[in-house]
């Protein structure tokens, strides 16, 4: 092993993928959507909903009360089958088909019927579903038989949820997808063999190339951890878990690509192989089979190693369970890496 | 030595030896063996059997002591399309931990000190070549290896590669060269190996190659349009020669050297075209 060559494929491989306009759009993807998630959750708290209502009879104040709220943009209608129309062509996120008599019968005690169709495929009926019951309440003038006592967490709180998720799929994503392009783009375009008349070795091409991902992941890790503000817990737990996670799945990348010799194999197996790790990491509770599932799979300890040290504030003492299965996983990569490289020379 | 894949014999224990300073050829078409045979010498991976040494070193063994002391030129022009002249051989030159001036060096060697800055993907087919050639001299190697080097290029870049090969041996580099071209193969080489289906067919300088498998011929043709091939230098068709022109009978008289080519179809009764 050689450090200056080992640098020398890192440094070339990062002024490739600089000026590689697709592979920094590529690695920029994940940076772009964590920004994207965020700015979308704080935008549901401002949004207007378009709903249709149709007024079957006398129930004017009960649209006047619907109209006051001002989240709701009330557009009413002639006839049910034009709300319905409404509706079908994406103009209301939900419609209300308001029964003759329903706010007298709603003041008098009675409970009347009040027929709700909503757009499961529009996304604004989820807040339109979280809204309507509150609204009907309020307008019966009626009261829940509890004091809730609702504590909001601080300002942002909401964002730090979601980037253990970033950075568990930032970690898997360039480690199983970039990464091997590099190598197998270097066995397709014959470069490879071009270092390898020199006095590199296929270990060092390998350990620069982890090199190389360890850094990416890394960077990457840490734009999304700064642009969302979640630089807190224990910083040094989840620099250690984003450091074994991205060396994992960086040795994965390239055991992925060391077998498939080629871009598009190896494309295809590393998207089969991310949909299951990312998914049993985060559906893990869910249930209690799925929960089983997941301990199998890397990224479950990965996810949960950053989410207690940032949310809990939980050191590598506290996460010793995950923090060593890591480590051991780390090992079993790339013994298998160097096994299978040998493997291929003696072939 | 000798090199099988499963049951498949790509090189078929074949022995030959280069002498310091010299131009050796390995001529034949795709599948002779000639790329399989670089690339055990290359350390690529090892003969089957047999054993290859370069300056002394056994490939096998010696790898990265032979690696440092070799340059190759590959068939496919295997350089990074999206860095720059100056990038592709830098990163070639931190393996093999050669000065930074050496880049600047390898370049004017090749006429190509302009294009540091282009990028590959921008440069022709024969520009690249060139560079291919510059980035195997960055270890100041003994031995070249050039697989195809012309291979593909127009006639003018043709020739540029193979001033740039003399002028390498002038230099004191031994060079194997690899090419189905057989002008290339006449014109460059001081020793010849005919390869085919991974054995070595024959072996000899061009000259000796020609004159002892290759037939000069003496080709007249009549006033009446008939044509008589005639082997050269001999009492025969000097007597032949001799009856026509006392006649008045002889159009034309024109005499043809053998060629390589001769000499390739001779032995293996195959012509070596582009395609193969």
């Amino acid at each position: 092993m050689n450090l200056n060559i080992i640098l020398a494929i890192f440094r070339k491989d990062l002024i490739s993928s600089i000026k590689s306009k697709n592979i920094l759009i590529v690695l920029l993807t994940p940076v772009f959507l964590s920004i994207l998630f965020n700015s979308t959750i704080s935008l549901t708290d401002n949004v207007i909903l378009p709903v249709a209502v149709y007024d079957e009879g006398s129930s004017v104040d009960f649209i006047e009360h619907l109209s006051s709220i001002g989240n709701y943009e009330v557009i009413i209608t002639d006839s049910a089958g034009e709300s319905e129309e409404l509706l079908y062509n994406e103009k209301v996120a939900a419609i209300m088909i308001v029964p003759e008599g329903f706010s007298a019968d709603v003041k008098n005690g009675v409970t009347p019927s009040l027929n709700i169709m909503v757009n499961p495929y529009d996304a604004r009926s989820v807040v339109f579903l979280q809204t309507y019951k509150d609204i009907i309440m309020d307008f019966a003038e009626q009261e829940y038989p509890v004091h809730f006592s609702l504590n909001m967490l601080p300002a942002g709180f909401q964002s730090l949820f979601n980037i253990p998720i970033w950075v568990m799929f930032t970690i898997i994503f360039v480690g199983m997808m970039v990464l091997p392009n590099t190598l197998t783009t270097e066995y397709e375009k014959k470069t490879l063999d071009a270092i390898l008349v020199s006095p590199a070795s296929e270990k060092d091409v390998i350990y620069g190339k982890s090199f190389f991902g360890l850094f990416l992941t890394i960077l990457i890790s840490l734009t999304i951890i700064f642009i969302n503000g979640g630089f807190v817990g224990n910083s040094l737990s989840v620099m250690f878990f984003v450091f074994l996670g991205s060396a994992a799945f960086t040795g994965l990348g390239l055991l992925i690509a060391i077998y498939a010799d080629n871009y598009s194999s190896a494309s295809l197996i590393s998207t089969i192989c991310m949909a299951p790790l990312i998914l049993l990491a985060l559906l893990a509770d869910f249930s209690r089979e799925i929960e089983y599932l997941s301990y199998l799979v890397p990224s479950t300890y990965v996810f949960n190693g950053i989410k207690n040290a940032m949310l809990n504030n939980s050191g590598i003492s506290d996460l010793y369970p995950e923090f060593g299965i890591l480590v051991i996983f780390n090992i079993l990569v790339y013994s298998l890496i160097s096994h299978v490289l040998k493997k291929k020379r003696s072939v | 030595m000798s090199k099988k894949y499963d049951d498949f014999k790509a090189v078929n224990d074949i022995s030959f030896s280069v002498k310091k300073g010299a131009i050796f050829g390995l001529l034949g078409p795709n599948g002779a063996g000639k790329s399989t045979t670089i690339k055990i010498l290359t350390c690529q991976f090892p003969p089957t059997s047999g054993t290859a040494y370069i300056g002394g070193l056994n490939t096998a063994v010696n790898a990265t002591e032979i690696k440092k002391k070799i340059g190759v030129v590959f068939e496919s022009q295997n350089l990074y399309e999206e860095l720059s002249v100056y990038e592709n051989l830098n990163f070639f030159r931190q393996l093999y931990s050669s000065p930074k001036e050496k880049i600047r060096e390898v370049l004017k060697a090749v006429g190509m000190e302009k294009y540091q800055k282009y990028k590959i993907k921008t440069l022709s087919k024969g520009m690249k070549q060139k560079i291919m050639i510059s980035r195997a001299l960055l270890n100041d190697p003994d031995i070249l290896f050039l697989d195809e080097p012309a291979s593909g290029l127009d006639p003018h870049s043709a020739r540029e590669i193979r001033q740039v090969i003399l002028d390498l041996k002038l230099q004191s580099k031994t060079i194997l060269i690899t090419t189905h071209n057989m002008e290339e193969a006449d014109f460059l080489c001081d020793c010849l190996a005919i390869m085919h289906k991974g054995s070595i067919i024959a072996m000899d300088t061009p000259e000796n190659l020609k004159k002892k498998y290759g037939k000069a011929i003496l080709r007249i043709e009549t006033v009446t349009g008939d044509i008589y091939d005639l082997p050269l230098n001999t009492r025969a068709s000097s007597n032949v020669f001799k009856k026509f022109s006392e006649n008045n009978q002889i159009s034309f008289v024109h005499s043809k050297e053998a060629t390589i080519e001769d000499v390739f179809i001779i032995l293996t009764g195959e012509k070596l075209t582009d395609e193969s």
